[in-house]
């Protein structure tokens, strides 16, 4: 019992020595292991479809370069005025660099389709430690049911 | 085994905060609901202005003018009308002038002694004149020919719509002048004039920088009995060459006119847009010359109207035809245009009989002197 | 232990089959296209494809949110075209890539709920209405009107940009600005405003043609 504690003892201290971290802080170990992959749609009724994906409704960070530097901290969607989607998301850049990513969004109707071409690639500058809004408009209304917000690093 | 559950129950524990903290998943769309259409924007315009006719032309066809001119006309006693196309009349008495001469005088001075004696004493004296014809009153810079014919042809027109009797100078001028070739052709002109038309219509063309078109226009008539000036258009002062002094839309915004600006033209009533492969664009010609000269001529018979109301002025008391002979003492005396000024009756057009020649002896008085006079200009 | 044998045979078996169906992650056939959508090889600091696609997507979403432009009780006519859209900018490009784009994905999106003026056919549809009514052809089959459409609501703009070189180095940096909005005809109220601005800096501009 003694041998563990010690150790213990010492990485406490060790803590307390460091200096303070500026906000946010991202533990992106728990951020990966609560990723979940849902089945694709699939092509044969009854069968399991091969294809795990973001599920719907979700940004799904698809470039492994930034996939463990920022974090999408939370999506809305909306109604506007004239019936189409608006979806709101706030990108979290957990690095001490800024950092440039674009996104994009697909809407799905309630058949689980597209209900549109997806949204141009629209850049973001991240700056460090900074949140981040990104927003996209859909262009049907009533179609529009579900959306999935991608995102990579710009190159 | 005892052991086994609780690293399960840990397990799970540890888990928890991880399901509630699901960090990609999104909100749910929210259901459709159909929104409420947006109202126009409120505004107490009807918009129907926007289905009013056109406004009208002022370059227009404006019978109601020509009818009223015709009546009018006829009241004043249908006077006759002489056109003059850019020419004015001028005050200058004959067509030839001279602002230079040359004299050589000689002077031969001989003696001879002898038996008897003879003086002989002689002077010789050459005059030499250059005349030129005058220009630049009379006769003025003339555009184009086929301008020149659609505009005397909107001109023309509404006074021959009118039934008014159009004299042609040309035309007055050489049945007057048949037969006294030898005088100046103003003298035969002011004959003419006073013989076989009653009013002198005096169109001016000028070429002017501040005009829209490039050029001005004056119209003046005259009575040729009494030179009395009866009506005058100018196109500076027409109201459809005028400018309306309002803002003017631009790519920067409105753009008010320039104070010293004053520019003025003829311009279309309706500033016509012509549809381009870049949408409609604004045709900016002015009106046809023909449109301007008649508009020019509206604006005449406008002028003209009340005068000939009053109905045909009265004849001048005198009423001496101008006797067509040139006498050297009345050529001294004063100029013979004064009296041919006076009105004449009408007369009907006809061979002058060919005038008396002036005398060629009649010429400077050989008065031997160092200076001698000027000699009387002679004619052509 | 000839059983454990056989179960571990399987289990190798298998798993070099598993490791036969994975993806292959690596790159694809080059060719000479490229997504426009994406910056390509040739990257400079002017305005690009992927630019203009940003940015007429961009507008084009923004403009479909907007109950005045696209739930109006009555749909509005609207004129998109380059005619009032000024580039002031130093990049090249001709304008109508922008306002092209940006009308074509709003027609084909607005689905009736906006009406597009054909401004810049409008000698086109001149020639057309005179040739019927001098009856060198005949009315065709719609029901005639009384003038070509007119406009409600009409695209301006401007791009501008700032340009700053470092004469140490050649490095070139360039700010872009497009400003987009929509302009009521009958009382110049600007009625939807939209803006889209980016800044590069490379080491050296290329050229635009």
């Amino acid at each position: 019992m003694r041998a563990f504690l010690a150790p213990l003892l010492g990485l406490l201290l060790l803590g307390g020595c460091s200096g303070m971290e500026p906000a946010p802080h991202c533990d992106m170990g728990r951020v990966s292991s609560q990723r979940d992959l849902v089945p694709g749609p699939a092509m044969i009724p009854g069968e399991p479809s091969p294809l795990k994906e973001m599920p719907l409704n979700s940004a799904s960070i698809i470039d492994a370069n930034i996939i463990n530097k920022v974090h999408v901290r939370a999506i809305t969607a909306r109604r506007t005025a004239t019936g189409t989607v608006e979806v709101v998301a706030q990108v979290v850049n957990c690095t001490d660099f800024p950092l440039n990513a674009e996104a994009r969004t697909q809407f799905y109707d309630g058949a689980l389709s597209p209900s549109e071409p997806a949204s141009a690639w629209r850049r973001l500058a991240l700056p460090a430690r900074a949140v981040t809004g990104y927003h996209e408009f859909s262009i049907g209304a009533q179609t529009v049911e579900h959306y999935l917000i991608e995102m990579r690093e710009t190159r | 085994m005892n052991r086994h559950p609780f690293t399960l129950l840990l397990t799970a524990l540890l888990l928890l905060p991880f399901a509630a903290d699901a960090q990609t998943v999104g909100g749910k769309v929210p259901p459709y609901q159909p929104p409420a259409k947006a109202a126009p924007p409120a505004s107490a315009e009807t918009g129907a202005d926007l289905d009013r006719a056109a406004r009208p032309d002022p370059f227009r066809r404006r019978d109601e003018v020509v009818l009223n001119f015709a009546e009018s006309y006829a009241k004043g006693g249908r006077p006759r009308l002489a056109f003059y196309w850019n020419r004015q009349l001028t005050d200058t008495l004959t067509q030839w002038h001279s602002d230079s001469r040359t004299v050589s005088t000689a002077r031969t001075t001989g003696a001879t002694d002898g038996d008897y004696s003879l003086k002989q004493q002689r002077t010789t004296q050459t005059a030499t004149e250059t005349q030129r014809r005058t220009a630049g009153s009379a006769d003025r810079d003339n555009p184009e020919e086929t301008w020149e014919w659609e505009f005397q042809d909107g001109f023309v027109s509404p006074f021959l719509n009118a039934n008014a009797e159009v004299m042609d100078r040309a035309a007055i001028l050489r049945i007057m002048g048949a037969g006294a070739e030898d005088f100046d052709p103003r003298t035969v002109e002011v004959m003419a004039l006073q013989t076989m038309s009653d009013l002198l219509v005096e169109v001016l063309v000028a070429d002017s920088a501040k005009s829209g078109s490039g050029y001005e226009l004056r119209a003046r008539i005259l009575d040729v009995r009494t030179g009395t000036i009866l009506a005058m258009v100018n196109s500076r002062s027409l109201p459809e060459w005028r400018k309306d002094g309002q803002a003017v839309a631009t790519a920067r915004g409105f753009d008010l006119p320039d104070e010293d600006d004053d520019s003025f033209g003829p311009e279309r009533h309706d500033q016509r847009y012509r549809a381009t492969s870049s949408g409609f664009e604004r045709g900016r010609k002015p009106p046809r010359i023909g449109d301007v000269a008649r508009n020019l001529a509206y604006n005449v018979m406008i002028a003209l109207t009340p005068r000939l109301e009053n109905g045909p002025s009265p004849a001048p008391a005198a009423l001496q035809p101008p006797v067509p002979v040139r006498t050297p003492a009345a050529t001294e005396a004063k100029p013979a245009a004064n009296d041919s000024a006076l009105p004449l009756p009408d007369v009907e057009a006809k061979p002058l009989p060919a005038p008396v020649k002036p005398t060629s002896q009649a010429a400077a008085p050989a008065v031997p002197s160092d200076e001698p006079p000027m000699p009387r200009p002679t004619v052509q | 232990m000839r059983r454990t044998h056989a179960a571990i045979a399987v289990i190798v078996a298998g798993l070099s089959l598993a490791a036969c169906q994975q993806v292959d992650n690596t790159a694809g056939a080059p060719t000479v296209y490229i997504d426009p959508a994406t910056s390509g090889p040739v990257k400079g600091v002017g305005i690009e494809s992927q630019d203009i696609v940003g940015m007429t997507d961009q507008m084009m979403r923004d403009m479909l949110s907007q109950p005045r432009l696209t739930n109006a009780a009555t749909p509005p006519s609207v004129i998109i075209d380059s005619e009032y859209f000024h580039n002031e900018s130093s990049s090249r490009l001709n304008k109508n890539t922008i306002t092209d784009r940006l009308r074509i994905g709003l027609n084909r999106a607005a689905a009736g709920r906006m009406q597009f003026v054909g401004r810049h056919y409008a000698d086109m549809v001149a020639k057309e209405r005179e040739l019927k009514r001098q009856g060198t052809v005949d009315r065709g089959g719609l029901p005639a009107a009384r003038a070509q459409k007119g406009g409600d609501y009409r695209l301006g703009g401007r791009i501008t940009s700032l340009d700053s070189r470092d004469p140490r180095s050649g490095a070139m940096q360039r700010y872009s600005q497009i400003v987009f909005e929509m302009i009521d005809l009958e009382t110049s109220e600007i009625v939807w405003s939209g803006i889209y601005e980016f800044a590069k800096s490379a080491q050296d501009d290329i050229i635009y043609r």
